[in-house]
């Protein structure tokens, strides 16, 4: 095996490191299945902006999950594509809330603390939708800021007129959608960076407030929180914020928790349990 | 030019006539950052931060970072939305330093940084 391996070297060997065989045919279907992944998921986040929304965040990470585990999958690109897609326009047309007494929308921020997923559906009570979020949105996601500064989908490769010629243009193709579309990587490109792209979300899905979860479990994705938070502040938006760990239950309060979303909910927004 | 961290290249400030200053926290309570980092991040990190909020550092005519820890990129993202900054940069590393690209593209990052630093 190749102590150095980079991908020039994968071009011209033929071969992986491991020796096998590269199928070149199903490299560019993987390559194209992921832009499709990518693109219709992006597709499906665009159809919340929908009042009542269509998906809560709640389901929304259910929804994903296929997509952070093999995006490249035919019947995963199928499934985001021929299935989720026409589903979630079809809830659309039809007004089919994912909170049926959908009241006011708000928008997180990092993953969730992710044993404590029924702090949505506490939320709900009061007919409050977690409709948005930068995470949610882009970690699998691929999106583009179009020439009137609005965020939407990135395209797929047939959406773009593109077939892939050989080996070097799927390679190209496939670092160009990652490092282009996906904006999973903003909290790493600096907080102004990801307020902007925040703020660009809080509009164009008509949020009306935030509840951030700071996030003790993830460096990365917590970077810039309480500048997210100052941010959608000097939009108008009112916005709680709660500590906890996505990857530790220790580190989250549940009745805290609840007392504190009780106290913004009703206090700040003015809202009274519905359900 | 104050500077967080490490990888900043002080030499290539020292003979552009700069003066590099490292930023430092007080060891005093750090009373202005809470809103801008939350308590789960560095303390040093978050005092550094505090000195800028707090106009400490006003003398300074920009500020840099070489790419370090998610700790002090948000300090200093904060600090630049926050603390009136006339010059700023970022100053890429290697991740992978044991690549054979790495050295190349260090070269690279600091030729840029250089550039950046004569026009400024």
């Amino acid at each position: 095996m190749p102590r150095n391996f980079s991908v020039g070297n994968w071009r011209i060997s033929k071969k992986l490191t491991t020796g096998r065989k590269i199928d070149d045919e199903k490299l560019a279907r993987k390559v194209e299945n992921t832009y499709r992944s990518c693109s219709y998921w992006a597709k499906a986040c665009e159809l919340n902006k929908a009042v009542p929304a269509p998906l809560d965040e709640k389901t929304m990470f259910s929804l994903y999950v296929l997509g952070t585990l093999e995006k490249s999958n035919d019947d995963f690109a199928d499934f985001y594509e021929k299935l989720l897609y026409p589903e979630v326009k079809d809830r659309v047309a039809n007004k089919i809330a994912a909170v049926s007494n959908e009241q006011w929308r708000i928008i997180g921020d990092s993953q969730p603390p992710w044993g404590f997923l029924n702090v949505y559906r506490y939320l709900e009570k009061y007919g409050v939708v977690s409709a948005a979020n930068l995470y949610t949105f882009s970690l699998i996601g691929w999106w583009k800021v179009n020439e009137k500064g609005d965020l939407v989908p990135y395209p797929t490769l047939k959406e773009q007129g593109i077939t892939i010629k050989d080996r070097d243009h799927a390679l190209r193709l496939l670092a160009e959608g990652e490092l282009k579309g996906k904006l999973m990587w903003a909290p790493f490109y600096g907080a102004k960076y990801k307020v902007d792209l925040v703020n660009k979300i809080a509009k164009q899905w008509k949020i009306d407030a935030g509840i951030i979860h700071l996030n003790r479990g993830c460096e990365g994705t917590a970077q810039h929180q309480m500048e997210v938070k100052n941010g959608l502040a000097k939009m108008g938006l009112p916005v709680m914020t709660f500590e906890g760990n996505m990857a530790d239950e220790r580190e989250f309060d549940e009745a805290r928790t609840a007392r504190m979303i009780d106290l913004f909910v009703t206090e700040t927004l003015g809202l009274k349990k519905v359900a | 030019m104050g500077y967080f961290c490490t990888y900043v290249p002080e030499e290539i400030l020292y003979v552009a006539n700069v003066l590099p200053v490292r930023m430092l926290g007080s060891h005093k309570p750090p009373n202005l950052v809470t809103p801008h980092m939350f308590d789960m991040w560095c303390p040093f990190s978050r005092d550094c931060l505090n000195q800028g909020l707090s106009g400490r550092y006003d003398y300074l005519d920009g500020i840099m970072i070489g790419q370090s820890c998610l700790h002090p990129r948000q300090a200093f993202g904060a600090w630049l939305i926050n603390v009136p900054t006339k010059w700023s940069y970022h100053l890429s590393m290697p991740n992978a330093v044991r690549s054979p690209h790495a050295k190349k593209f260090l070269r690279g990052e600091l030729e840029d940084f250089k550039k950046a630093d004569d026009r400024s």
